[in-house]
C-alpha cells in the first residue's frame, strides 16, 4: 500500500531508521513534450545493498538518478521508498526522508572553504553546531583529506579533490539512501580504490542503501551487488554482479552497435 | 474651397453658373434642417502628462476644458456645435503623445490640441502633425522654437524663453548682482532660457551657464565647487522637475550664500514650502502675476467659476489656457467652420477680449503665432508659508 | 566661506577634489545600499528585480506619510518603511513569483522579468493617481548645513542618509557572511543545484531575500526623502544606477555592489565637477563599460557554474 506521509524535517534524524527499499517503475521522464529520455525504466535499489547502473552515453542513467532525487521532470511512472510514493518530491523533502544524491557534475560552492561545503551537507540540522562539528572531523579523518585543503577554497581544489569533497559532503547529509553518479569520474586511480572502498563499506557500517551510476565498470562491479543496464532509456538487462561480469564484453558490444543516442522521438 | 473644386468643371459661363446653383442649392438643403446637435461638435483634445512627474498640471488642464465645455455647451454650444474633451496621457514620451494625438484627431475628432507638457515633447508633437493642420494652441510651453513660421498651426498665449529673458535681462540690469550663475537643465526649455539670458544681459555682468541632466536628483558636487570658487551673488533656476524643488535646500547646504531666482514660478507650486521650508524664505521667482495686473470681465468671470471648481484662484498660466479655449471658440464663430485648415487660417486673424486684455497673435519673426501680453514680476518670499499675492514685489518690468 | 583669502591656488584645488570626493562617498553610500539589495536578489534567484525602484518609492512615502500621520522622528520613520518594504518585498515573491518555484515554468527569469517590470509601472502610477504626483518632503534628523575639515560643506541630513547606508551595509554584511540565512544565500548563489541537493529551501530563502531587500531599498528611499523628495518616479532614476552598479561590481558579489555603489558615486561627483556638470548619468555607463572590457564578470564576479 502506498502513502503519503507528512514531509517533515524530522525524519531526517537518524532515529529510528529502517533500511528500506527505493523502486522505480514504470518511470518516464521528458524535459520537452514529445522528446522521452526514460520510457518506463525499472529499478529497484534493494536495502543495505549496492545497486549498479551502467549503461552507454546518452542511456538516461543520471536523468534516472535525478528524477529520483526530484531533479527532473517525472512524466509518468512511479517512485516508492519502503512503500511510500515519493515520486516528484522536492530534493528537500526526498533528504528529509533519507535520500541524498551526489550528481555527475560539480555542486560545489566554488566561493566557500571546504569546511563551510561540508557544514552545507548538515543544512538540516544546521542548529545541532555541535554535532556538525564532529562529523565534519570524523568525515575528513575517513577520507584522509590533507588538512591543509579544509580551508581552501573549494573553487580552487583539482577536479578530483572536488569529487571527493563532494562525496564527502553527502556523508554529512547522513542519508540511508545514497545516490552516486559517477563518484570516481576524474580521480587518481589510488584516490579512486580508496572511493571505492569507502562506497563498499556504506551498507555494512551505515546500513546505507547505494544506487550507483558508473562508467568504471569493472571497478564498481567489483563492489556492487545487483546490476541493471539501461540503453536508450529503458532496461536493456539486469542481473547479479557475478553475472553481468561474465557476460561484460557480450554486453558492452550490443552497446556499440546500438549507438549512443538516448532520446528517442515518440 | 468650393472654388476649387468647380473650377476644373465649369468649360464656360453657363455651366459655371449652373454648378454654382447646384451647389447652393445642395448645401442650403443640406443646412436648413441642422439643428444645433447635427452640426459638427468641437471636440477639444488634450494629451498631456497625466501620470509623470507633472501629472498635476495635466489633470488641472483637462478639468479647466471641462468646466469651458460645460459653460459654453449651457450657453447652447459654440456656433450652434456641441463642445467636449477628449483626453489621453503622454507619460511625457515623444512617441506616446505622438500616436496619442494622431488617436484624439483621427478616431475622437478632436478639432484642436491644447499642449502641455515639456517644450521638446510638445515640439515633436507638433512637428508629427503638422500634416493635419489641426490647430495646436499652447499656454505654457516656454520654449523659442515652439512656434514659427514652419509651424502654421501652432500658436500660442503667453510667455515664452525669449520674451521672459528680455525682460528678466531688464531686472538683472537694476539689480544689484554682478555675478550670476544660470543653473540650466538640459531641455528646450533650460538651455534656450539660459542662451537667451546670457546673450541678452549687459556686457557688465558675469554670467555663466551649469547645464544638469533634467531628473537629476543630486547637485551637491558641483554646488559645492562653485562654493569654494568665487561665490555668485545669484543663482537662476531654470528647470522643471523634481531638482529645483530640492535646490532651495541643496544650495545653501553646499555652503552657498547666494540668491536664488526662480525663472519661472515654480516657488508658487502647492508642493514649495514643504520642499523648501524655511530656505524657502528670500527665495526671489518670476512670474506674470501681480497687483498691477487687471483682470477683465471674461478674466473675473474665469476667476469666479474656477475658484467655485477647485476651491482656490487660478495659477496665472491657466488664464492662458482660458484664453486658448476662448481662442478657438472665436475661431469657430468666425468661420463658422471646424475644418482645421480653415480653424488655422482664421486664428492668425481673430481678436478677442482675453482674461487680462486684448488678445490678437502676431507674425513677426521671433513670435511667430504669437500673443505677447503680460508685466514681468520678481517677487520675493519674506516669510515662511507665504502665498504668491503676498509675496513682495521686488521688480515689475513692463514689456 | 570661511577660508581665509591668502589660500594659494593649488590648496583650494585640493580641497576642492577632497570635498567632491567626500560627497561621492556620501552618494555612493547609500548607491551601495541600493546595489546590494538588488544582487541579492540576482544572486540567490538569477532574476533582475525590475521593482527595486518601485520598493524604493514605496520606502519613502512609506516614512513621509508615517512622520505626517504620527509625527514619527525619523529613526522610528526609517525602521517603519523598512518593515513596509520588507513586507512588500515578501509578499512580491512569495505570491506573484510563486509560480516560478512551485512549477516547472519553462522560463523562469522571462517570468520575473515580467513580473516585477509590471509590477513597477503599476506602482508609479498607482501612487501618481492615490498620493497624487506633487512632491513631497519630511524634515530630516539633522537639517542644518555642517562643515567638515573647515571646509567640506554638507546638510547634516546627508551624513545621516550615509550613516544609515553604512549601518545597513554592515547589518547586511555580517548577515551574509556570518548567519546560516546568509550561507545558504550564498549556497544558492554559487551552486543552485547544490544548494537544491542539500536541502536548501529554495523558496523561504528567496522570500527571504526578496524581504531582505525590500528593506534596505525602502531604507534607502526614507533616508534621502529630506535631501531628494518623493515623489512616484522617484524609483526610476535609482533603479538604472542599481542595475549599473551591480554589473560594475559583479553579478551575484555583495562585496562587488558594495565596491561598485561607492565607485558609481565617485565617477558621478568626480566627472560632473571635473568633466561637465551635463552629463552626470553617463559617468557611471562609461566606468562600468570600461570594467567590462577588461573583467567582463565584473569587479568581483564569482565564476558562474551553469546548473
Ligand atoms: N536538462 C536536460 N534537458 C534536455 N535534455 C537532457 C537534459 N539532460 C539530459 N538530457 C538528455 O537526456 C539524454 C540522457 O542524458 P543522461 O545525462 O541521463 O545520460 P547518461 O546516461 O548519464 O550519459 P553519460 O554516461 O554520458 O553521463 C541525453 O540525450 C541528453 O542529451
Ligand atoms: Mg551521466
Amino acid at each position: 500500500m502506498i502513502t503519503r506521509p507528512r514531509r517533515t524535517e524530522a525524519a531526517a534524524k537518524p532515529s529510528g531508521r529502517v533500511p528500506v527499499d527505493l523502486v522505480a517503475t514504470g518511470l518516464r521522464v521528458a524535459y520537452e513534450r514529445d522528446v522521452e529520455i526514460l520510457r518506463g525504466v525499472e529499478i529497484t535499489a534493494a536495502a543495505r545493498r549496492i545497486s549498479l547502473v551502467i549503461g552507454p552515453n546518452g542511456a538516461g542513467k543520471s536523468t534516472f538518478l535525478k528524477a529520483v532525487a526530484g531533479l527532473a521532470p517525472v512524466t509518468g511512472g512511479l517512485v516508492t521508498l519502503g512503500g511510500v510514493d515519493i515520486t516528484r518530491w522536492r530534493p528537500r523533502d526526498l533528504l528529509a526522508h533519507g535520500v541524498a544524491l551526489v550528481p555527475q557534475n560539480g555542486t560545489l560552492f566554488p566561493a566557500m572553504t571546504v569546511r563551510e561545503n561540508l557544514q552545507m551537507g548538515g543544512w538540516l540540522r544546521r542548529r545541532e553546531k555541535a554535532w556538525l562539528g564532529e562529523s565534519i572531523e570524523a568525515v575528513v579523518n575517513r577520507f584522509n583529506l590533507p588538512r591543509h585543503l579544509v580551508d581552501r577554497r573549494a573553487g580552487d581544489l583539482s577536479g578530483g579533490q572536488q569529487k571527493l569533497v563532494e562525496i564527502m559532503r553527502s556523508m554529512i547529509m547522513t542519508p540511508t539512501t545514497l545516490l552516486l553518479d559517477e563518484p570516481t569520474a576524474g580521480l587518481s586511480p589510488k584516490m579512486a580504490s580508496q572511493v571505492y572502498e569507502q562506497i563498499a563499506a556504506l551498507p555494512g557500517d551505515l546500513g546505507v542503501t547505494v544506487l550507483l551510476v558508473d562508467q568504471n565498470v569493472r571497478s564498481s562491479l567489483a563492489i556492487s551487488d545487483d546490476v541493471y543496464v539501461l540503453a536508450m532509456g529503458l532496461n536493456n538487462d539486469r542481473g547479479t554482479a557475478r553475472d553481468i561480469t561474465e557476460r561484460l564484453g557480450e554486453i558492452t558490444a550490443g552497446w556499440l552497435r546500438q549507438g549512443v543516442s538516448g532520446a528517442v522521438k515518440s | 474651397m468650393v472654388k476649387n473644386i468647380i473650377e476644373p468643371v465649369c468649360a464656360n459661363r453657363r455651366k459655371f453658373l449652373a454648378g454654382t446653383a447646384l451647389v447652393l442649392a445642395t448645401s442650403w438643403s443640406g443646412l436648413r434642417p441642422a439643428a444645433a446637435e447635427d452640426k459638427a461638435p468641437v471636440v477639444l483634445g488634450f494629451a498631456t502628462g497625466l501620470s509623470g512627474a507633472q501629472a498635476q498640471y495635466g489633470r488641472d488642464n483637462v478639468k479647466i476644458g471641462e468646466l469651458f465645455a460645460e459653460q459654453m455647451n449651457s450657453q447652447g454650444g459654440i456656433d450652434g456645435r456641441k463642445v467636449s474633451v477628449v483626453s489621453g496621457d503622454t507619460q511625457d514620451q515623444p512617441d506616446i503623445a505622438i500616436s496619442l494625438a494622431r488617436r484624439l484627431i483621427r478616431e475622437d475628432g478632436a478639432t484642436a490640441l491644447f499642449g502641455h507638457g515639456g517644450s521638446g515633447l510638445t515640439l515633436a508633437l507638433s512637428q508629427a502633425l503638422k500634416s493635419t493642420k489641426v490647430p495646436l494652441l499652447l499656454s505654457y510651453i516656454w520654449g523659442n522654437s515652439n512656434t514659427g513660421p514652419s509651424l502654421p498651426s501652432v500658436y500660442r498665449i503667453g510667455p515664452f524663453n525669449a520674451y521672459v529673458a528680455t525682460l528678466m535681462a531688464k531686472y538683472l540690469k537694476q539689480s544689484p548682482y554682478k555675478n550670476i550663475v544660470i543653473l540650466a537643465e538640459d531641455t528646450a526649455y533650460g538651455t534656450d532660457f539660459a542662451k537667451d539670458l546670457s546673450g541678452k544681459v549687459d556686457a557688465g555682468l558675469k554670467v555663466e551657464t551649469i547645464p544638469f541632466q533634467a531628473k537629476i536628483q543630486d547637485l551637491s558636487p558641483v554646488l559645492g565647487k562653485l562654493a569654494s570658487g568665487t561665490q555668485p551673488d545669484a543663482i537662476i533656476v531654470a528647470g522643471n522637475y523634481q531638482i529645483i524643488y530640492s535646490l532651495q535646500n541643496q544650495i545653501p547646504a553646499a555652503g552657498l550664500k547666494s540668491q536664488i531666482i526662480g525663472a519661472w514660478d515654480y516657488p508658487t507650486t502647492p508642493e514649495f514650502w514643504e520642499t523648501a521650508g524655511k530656505n524657502g524664505v528670500g527665495v526671489i521667482y518670476a512670474t506674470f502675476t501681480g497687483p498691477s495686473v487687471k483682470l477683465t470681465a471674461t478674466g473675473e468671470a474665469f476667476r469666479a467659476s474656477y475658484a467655485a471648481k477647485f476651491g482656490r484662484d487660478p495659477l496665472f498660466y491657466e488664464y492662458f489656457l482660458w484664453d486658448c479655449l476662448n481662442a478657438l471658440r472665436k475661431a469657430v464663430t468666425d468661420s463658422k467652420s471646424v475644418d482645421p485648415a480653415v480653424l488655422t487660417e482664421t486664428l492668425a486673424k481673430v481678436s478677442f477680449e482675453g482674461t487680462t486684455g486684448s488678445i490678437h497673435f502676431n507674425q513677426e519673426e521671433g513670435a511667430w503665432n504669437q500673443a505677447l501680453s503680460g508685466t514681468l514680476f520678481m517677487k520675493q518670499y519674506t516669510e515662511v508659508k507665504q502665498t504668491d499675492a503676498a509675496a513682495k514685489v521686488v521688480a515689475e518690468i513692463a514689456p | 566661506m570661511r577660508r581665509p583669502k591668502s589660500s594659494p591656488k593649488s590648496l583650494l584645488d585640493m580641497q576642492t577634489a577632497v570635498q567632491t570626493l567626500i560627497l561621492g562617498t556620501a552618494i555612493g553610500g547609500v548607491y551601495a545600499l541600493m546595489g546590494v539589495g538588488l544582487n541579492l536578489i540576482f544572486g540567490v534567484m538569477r532574476v533582475a528585480n525590475f521593482a527595486h525602484g518601485a520598493l524604493y518609492m514605496i520606502g519613502g512615502y512609506a516614512a513621509y506619510y508615517l512622520t505626517l500621520a504620527t509625527g514619527a522622528p525619523m529613526p522610528v520613520a526609517v525602521i517603519g518603511a523598512m518593515v513596509v518594504g520588507g513586507c512588500v518585498g515578501y509578499f512580491v515573491n512569495a505570491i506573484l513569483l510563486r509560480p516560478v518555484y512551485r512549477s516547472r515554468l519553462e522560463r523562469p527569469s522571462e517570468f520575473t522579468l515580467i513580473v516585477t517590470f509590471a509590477l513597477s509601472l503599476m506602482a508609479t502610477s498607482a501612487a501618481a493617481v492615490f498620493l497624487t504626483p506633487n512632491y513631497r518632503k519630511f524634515e530630516g534628523m539633522w537639517p542644518d548645513t555642517i562643515t567638515l575639515f573647515g571646509f567640506v560643506s554638507m546638510s547634516g541630513d546627508r551624513a545621516v542618509a550615509f550613516v544609515t547606508a553604512l549601518i545597513l551595509l554592515c547589518a547586511l554584511l555580517w548577515l551574509v557572511h556570518f548567519t546560516d540565512l546568509g550561507r545558504g544565500w550564498r549556497a544558492l548563489t554559487q551552486n543552485r543545484m547544490g544548494a537544491d541537493i542539500v536541502g536548501v529551501d529554495v523558496f523561504r530563502l528567496a522570500n527571504l531575500a526578496f524581504a531582505t531587500s525590500g528593506a534596505l531599498a525602502a531604507a534607502a528611499g526614507a533616508v534621502l526623502v529630506p535631501l531628494y523628495l518623493a515623489y512616484p518616479t522617484m524609483g526610476e532614476s535609482v533603479i538604472v544606477k542599481s542595475f549599473v552598479i551591480v554589473v560594475l561590481g559583479g553579478l551575484g558579489s555583495i562585496a562587488g555592489s558594495l565596491v561598485g555603489g561607492f565607485l558609481l558615486g565617485w565617477a558621478e561627483a568626480l566627472g560632473s565637477v571635473y568633466i561637465g556638470s551635463g552629463y552626470t548619468d553617463i559617468y557611471g555607463l562609461v566606468i562600468m563599460l570600461v570594467v567590462l572590457l577588461f573583467l567582463p564578470r565584473g569587479l568581483f564576479g564569482i565564476s558562474e557554474r551553469e546548473v
